[in-house]
């Protein structure tokens, strides 16, 4: 009888974990999105309403884009259908207008602006539903006198702008770090090869090594914060993963027009496999007149960390302060400077560099226009300080600084 | 009601810290000299600091060799206190903070004085005890209060870092008539997205002589695995081991069950209640880092619990300023 009740209960969880499967996979749907539509509580969201006005330009400036679509999105609710983008690009394709795919990454971005509410979620499937229907979008263009290299360059900005978005670490990638922006280079590189093609865009190979040196660094620097500074090369497969992330860098560097960033952020990791001597050098290849203010931040902070990690502190604060020449008040520089001073037995300069990076911070913006999506520590962020964020925070985000130019720039050409 | 509530409690905040500031300008000044070396000594019969230890029960070695003691006064020194909320991976529970804040600027005496620095809440630094709470941010965001005071001034954002605010707050030496005490209130949790590394934080520890006491308040609900995989790593091992070279303590509570702000007080309580010693150290041809050890020689001493900082760094014989002294009892011992 025991045997009896056994197989019956084996049976009942069989029964109910396919069920139970049954219901992910349906849910999943096609794409593979995790969550169940929810149904819509208030009014629903009317994107072609929302893009005439966008397209007429109701938004008022262009700096004020953002915070108008966040607004407009915040009055209603998403449409509970989890493919939703998908029927509305496809509905848009008899007459195919170059601000259509943009309009989709300003939403994109928008939505990532707005922090969650417990009370009114977003719709977890929107953001991946946003882009794979932008991208569905983009190819479903016309051909351009039986040629579509015309539009390569928009597509390829586009393609940016996306990834970019993608790497700030928030959107769609909640799973974990980078997962979004690496599902959507997986995507675009299948594309390409379905078509007898490949990417040839720098920023998009730079942005592929920052993918996967993200990803398979983690476990090193969890390592590293955890173990209160064990030697992460001696951790078992993690210098490994350390080396291939930095051959990929180094790869990078080959080409001109992203050489300068991939070193940083190749040496970055060099400092964390414990090779500073060659971070140090590959940090020397950094032309100090690079307009690029953030660049050059990370690179005098990176080259800082370097000599601290060889007991270099004298030149270590060197290093701190031409990073803060760079970005004034960067408070990673300051503290590292700070933490040098003291080191060198100067700790009456430490105390005015801290007491500077806890100086009063004025007006800047408010939390929604900050754009910080965790809510619990989003909650609190009223104002920030009058200089910009420290470059230090936008590092992770990769090329998300520059994804406001080229929305500016996509907008222009799509006019 | 609550408003009403709230700014009654906060007002309750501010004249008893008016009151201490108001006071403190009658403190009286310690006598050690800036060439003295401080340690901080706190000692514990189980769960209960311990007072009432004469200058002769202690036994201070440097680098293996007793250092003699010339000085003491009865008088306990004044303390800069910086509280340092910290909450990296599980959601703020803002009226624990307040109340906790509440708590602790109740304990203070009027000789002490306070900082407020939060980290990964928003971050809210407060260069004096008469800057509002972080909850008081909150209330500037739902419009109750003008956010354009000057009265808010924000620390960094919400990316601020454990490592990084603990970074400055080392940075900050004491006055040579004061000790200062950063109380360190957190979850355990820190972003894994931080520039400093917890190795520079301890190896700055080595040449601060500021004390950090923790209290980890330990959300026991919380998935560690999950909070790593969202990017949170522990700072438990850190902390704890930051704590114990600058002498303080590491106390584990459960955020959920137990009263954090009543740890914080008792943390605070028994740092005013221990002892410090000083000495100016007779060896100067050994510069670096200085291994200290503190006994207590009294008979039957061998249950209390000490805790004191793990050594000192020494300055270059050419920078040092050191002269003749001895070993200086300056608060809380006995007269002969």
């Amino acid at each position: 009888v025991q045997a009896c009740r056994r197989r019956r209960r084996a049976a009942k969880v069989a029964v109910c974990g396919l069920a139970a499967l049954a219901v992910t996979v349906w849910r999943a749907g096609p794409q593979g999105f995790e969550a169940a539509p929810r149904v819509a509580a208030g009014p629903t969201m009317d994107f072609n309403r929302l893009f005439d006005e966008y397209a007429n330009e109701e938004y008022g400036g262009r700096d004020q884009i953002q915070s108008w679509l966040v607004q407009q999105l915040r009055q209603a609710d998403y449409p509970s259908d989890p493919r939703f983008f998908q029927h509305l690009v496809a509905s848009w394709r008899q007459d195919w207008r170059p601000l259509r795919a943009t309009f989709l990454l300003e939403v994109a971005r928008a939505v990532a602006a707005i922090p969650a509410n417990p009370a009114r979620p977003l719709q977890p499937w929107t953001e991946p539903d946003l882009f794979m229907s932008g991208v569905a979008y983009l190819a479903s263009r016309p051909v351009d006198g039986g040629t579509r290299a015309a539009s390569d360059a928009f597509e390829m900005l586009w393609h940016r702008a996306a990834l970019g978005l993608l790497e700030r670490g928030s959107v769609w990638g909640r799973g974990g770090v980078y997962d979004g922006a690496q599902q959507y280079l997986d995507m675009l590189a299948a594309r390409y090869r379905a078509a007898g093609a490949h990417i040839v865009d720098s920023r998009m190979a730079l942005a592929a090594a920052v993918v996967q040196s993200k990803r398979c660094c983690r476990a090193a620097f969890l390592a590293e914060l955890e173990d209160s500074g064990q030697d992460v090369a001696g951790h078992l497969g993690v210098a490994a993963q350390l080396d291939t992330a930095i051959a990929a860098f180094r790869d990078v560097a080959n080409a001109p027009e992203v050489r300068q960033e991939a070193l940083t952020r190749g040496a970055f990791l060099l400092i964390h496999r414990g090779k500073s001597d060659e971070a140090l050098h590959w940090l020397e290849q950094i032309d100090p007149a690079n307009p690029d203010r953030e660049l050059l931040y990370w690179a005098n902070l990176f080259r800082g960390r370097a000599l601290d990690a060889m007991k270099r502190y004298s030149d270590a604060e060197r290093a701190f302060r031409t990073a803060l020449d760079a970005w004034p008040h960067g408070e990673s520089a300051q503290t590292g400077l700070a933490a040098d001073l003291m080191r060198l037995g100067r700790g009456a300069d430490a105390e005015d560099v801290a007491n500077d990076a806890l100086a009063p911070f004025r007006p800047l913006g408010t939390w929604t226009e900050l754009a910080v999506p965790p809510p619990a520590r989003a909650v609190l962020v009223s104002r920030q300080r009058a200089d910009p964020l420290d470059p230090w925070n936008t590092y992770e985000d990769a090329d998300y600084r520059f994804v406001s130019g080229w929305l500016d720039a996509l907008r222009e050409e799509s006019r | 009601m609550t408003a009403r509530r709230g700014l009654a409690a906060w007002l309750l905040v501010v004249v008893l810290l008016s009151v201490a500031i108001f006071r403190e300008a009658r403190a009286q000044v310690f006598r050690a000299r800036t060439d003295a070396v401080i340690v901080n000594v706190s000692v514990r019969d189980g769960r209960r600091p311990l007072t009432g230890l004469r200058k002769e029960d202690f036994e201070l070695r440097d680098n293996g060799v007793v250092q003699p003691l010339a000085d003491f006064t009865t008088e306990p020194l004044p303390v800069d206190v910086t509280l340092l909320f910290q909450w990296g991976g599980s959601r703020v529970q803002l009226d624990r903070v307040w109340t906790a804040i509440q708590k602790i600027a109740a304990s203070l005496r009027p000789i002490d004085r306070c900082r407020l620095v939060t980290s990964g809440v928003g971050a809210v630094e407060t260069p004096t005890a008469l800057r509002p709470p972080p909850c008081a941010v909150n209330r500037a965001v739902q419009g109750q209060i003008d956010a354009e005071s000057p009265a808010y001034r924000p620390f960094s954002s919400d990316d601020g870092s454990i490592y990084e605010a603990l970074a400055l707050m080392l940075a900050m030496t004491p006055a040579p008539d004061r000790r200062r005490l950063v109380l360190l209130i957190t979850d355990g949790h820190e972003d894994i997205n931080s520039f400093i590394d917890p190795p520079t934080v301890l190896d700055e520890a080595r040449y601060s002589d500021v004390i950090v006491n923790a209290i980890l308040a330990e959300d026991p609900r919380l998935d560690p695995r999950a909070l790593r995989q969202a990017g949170h790593s522990s700072v438990k091992g850190v902390v704890e081991l930051l704590a114990s070279v600058t002498g303080g303590q590491t106390v584990v509570r459960d955020s959920q069950k137990d009263d954090i702000g009543q740890a914080a007080v008792d943390a605070m309580l028994e740092f005013q209640s221990s002892y410090v010693l000083a000495f100016t150290p007779h060896d100067r041809s050994h510069p670096g880092w200085h291994e200290l050890s503190v006994r207590i020689t009294k008979v039957g001493a061998g249950h209390y619990q000490l805790s004191a900082r793990k050594g000192y760094m020494s300055p270059a014989l050419e920078d040092s300023l050191f002269r003749e002294g001895g070993l200086t009892c300056v608060s809380h011992c006995q007269p002969h």
